[in-house]
């Protein structure tokens, strides 16, 4: 445990580091006495500082934060809950029916607000995780059995979403931003949102990390533990959809998040499954806030999607991953 | 055919009177229509090593999934019985290990031995958890691999730490499903020796295999099932020709 905290602390204190950086820095130079003035003076009309700090850099940060923190929870929660080493919210297609959802926000067809689309696109991405979780309770469905349906499932779901942009003719940068996964947009109003259903994810998570410690060893064992592994596995992966449903709602298709965080919690607490959930929302985060300040900053003025840096940070873990399953 | 079981030793019997038993009173398991175990009574005691034979398909599989409650019984009962003779929950008496487990993820050998001390309502396990996982590890040879990774482990050096996590989880009986088929002659030597002093200090263990002659000079006791039907409840070194002919297929 004093292991745990240790890393706890140094997981806040590099995403505390990200959101100064994300906050302080961008194509607009602001001194810091204009940022402070900016966060927390008075607002006078034609102030521009307000507006870049409050309206803009503000609201990304918290977004990034719920959204990465979501996707490394989510991430941990599949991994155990399907004893899959490649467990990743958008890799096993829990994000996609959210996809399909904001597309048709995007084409028109569904005049949503900020609120009703995030709670349509987690009943969709909840209604996935359902799915996944079906296919896990077979008997007999090996770990690239499972991978191949989420994977189907999630590219099925990409298909059909870009199909919808296609055929309603929307080729914006908010479609862009909602396929490769991008905090380019933010509003707080997403962030308000998703903060919902990004805690009702966590309560849940809270109530199975405890038994999630022995879905590890097949259902029978964990049955014979009393771990009641249906039960486990179906709170898990739903708690699971509610926080992938909510960060495509704010930032569209962000992969790998939810791959990388529990992996990189396992180096650092351990095996320890409970650990492994708690620690990977703070890392989830710190992880996409961090991609997203290069994806900001390392091209400026002009930015890339956060999705691609987090696909050219996850890329090569996923081999290295595949490598060792054999 | 259908030889009734053989009664045991009188000296057997006298130990017998006070200690736990699992009671198997004419039971049998069907499905769809098709009898799989047949009319079946035996009792495995506290203290005793049984391995169980048969060919391929006489329902061997399916009588240890009765015992260990994973399965209910068609006919007849199934009871756990302490030393006084008062009933116990046959789930808190019996570990089990299946024959088709899946390797874990993720964990070491150490940490998966661990998990079968987890307990559902407390949150931490108790300090002594770590010794009695390397005292397990350690009596199972696999001491050495306590900080591998599970899914690294070969098939062998695999089934040694599951019998590690199955001692560890410290019921009074155990139920091993050919637990020990992919281990070679020395380790699978040494693991029945280890199963039958484990027998000794008081555990009842029922042991799924095919290999006869270690059964015949290690176990206490062996059970033979041919066609769903426990054709052979003895000794062992009773009628090592007849057993052997009965565990034929009938074919």
């Amino acid at each position: 445990m004093a292991r745990f905290a240790v890393v706890l602390t140094c997981v806040l204190l590099a995403t505390f580091a990200a959101c100064i950086v994300g906050i302080a820095f961008g194509p607009a130079d602001l001194s810091p006495g204009e940022l402070l003035r900016g966060l927390f003076g008075p607002v006078e009309s034609g102030d521009i500082a307000p507006v870049i700090a409050r309206q803009l850099r503000l609201p990304r940060v918290v977004v990034a934060l719920l959204a990465g923190g979501a996707l490394g929870t989510a991430g941990a929660l599949i991994q155990s809950a399907t004893r899959n080493p490649i467990g990743d919210p958008h890799l096993f297609g829990l994000g996609g029916g959210a996809t399909i959802v904001q597309s048709t926000i995007i084409a028109g067809w569904l005049t949503a607000g900020a609120a009703v689309g995030a709670a349509v696109s987690v009943a969709a991405s909840v209604a996935g995780a359902g799915c996944i979780a079906v296919f896990a309770s077979r008997d007999g469905v090996s770990h690239w059995r499972l991978a191949i349906i989420g994977v189907s499932l999630g590219a099925a779901t990409v298909a059909v979403a870009v199909g919808i942009l296609t055929y309603a003719q929307v080729f914006s940068q908010h479609s862009l931003a909602l396929m490769s996964g991008s905090l380019a947009y933010p509003r707080w109003a997403d962030a308000q949102s998703i903060l919902i259903w990004c805690a009702i994810g966590l309560v849940l998570a809270f109530f199975v990390a405890h038994r999630l410690q022995v879905m590890v060893l097949g259902d029978r064992i964990a049955a014979r533990l009393g771990a009641r592994p249906n039960v486990t596995r179906w709170i898990a992966m739903i708690a699971a959809g509610f926080l992938a449903g909510a960060s495509v709602a704010a930032a569209g298709v962000l992969g790998f998040a939810g791959l990388l965080a529990p992996h990189l919690a396992r180096l650092l607490v351990g095996n320890d499954a409970r650990l492994v959930v708690w620690i990977s929302f703070p890392l989830g985060a710190c992880i996409v806030l961090w991609a997203d300040q290069f994806a900001r900053l390392a091209f400026a003025p002009s930015e890339i999607p956060v999705g691609m840096v987090m696909t050219i940070l996850g890329a090569p873990l996923m081999i290295a991953v595949a490598r060792r399953l054999s | 055919m259908n030889r009734r079981p053989s009664k045991s030793h009188a000296t057997q019997d006298d130990s017998v009177e006070a200690s736990k038993t699992v009671e198997i009173r004419s039971m049998s398991y069907e499905i769809v229509g098709k009898r799989i175990v047949n009319d079946v009574s035996a009792s495995l005691r506290a203290g005793e090593f049984v391995c169980l034979l048969g060919a391929n398909g006489a329902g061997k599989s399916t009588l240890i999934r009765l015992l260990a409650n994973e399965l209910k019984p068609t006919n007849g009962t199934i009871s756990c019985l302490d030393a006084n003779q008062t009933y116990i929950d046959l789930n808190d008496a019996v570990a089990f290990l299946p024959s088709d487990l899946s390797d874990p993820p993720f964990l070491t050998v150490g940490e998966v031995v661990a998990l079968a001390r987890w307990n559902r309502r407390s949150e931490s396990r108790d300090v002594s958890t770590t010794d009695l996982v390397d005292e397990a590890l350690d009596l199972c040879g696999a001491l050495p691999w306590r900080d591998r990774k599970f899914d690294e482990l070969s098939g062998g050096e695999r089934e040694r730490a599951w019998l590690a996590f199955a001692m560890v989880q410290d019921r009074p009986f155990l139920l091993l499903d050919e637990s020990l088929h992919a281990i070679d002659y020395n380790a699978q030597k040494s693991a029945f020796e280890l199963l039958s002093r484990a027998a000794a200090r008081g555990r009842g263990i029922l042991l799924v295999t095919h290999q006869l002659d270690m059964a015949t000079s290690t176990a206490d006791r062996l059970w033979v099932m041919r066609g769903g039907s426990l054709v052979y409840d003895g000794y062992a070194q009773d009628d090592v020709e007849h057993i052997a002919d009965l565990m034929r297929h009938r074919d």
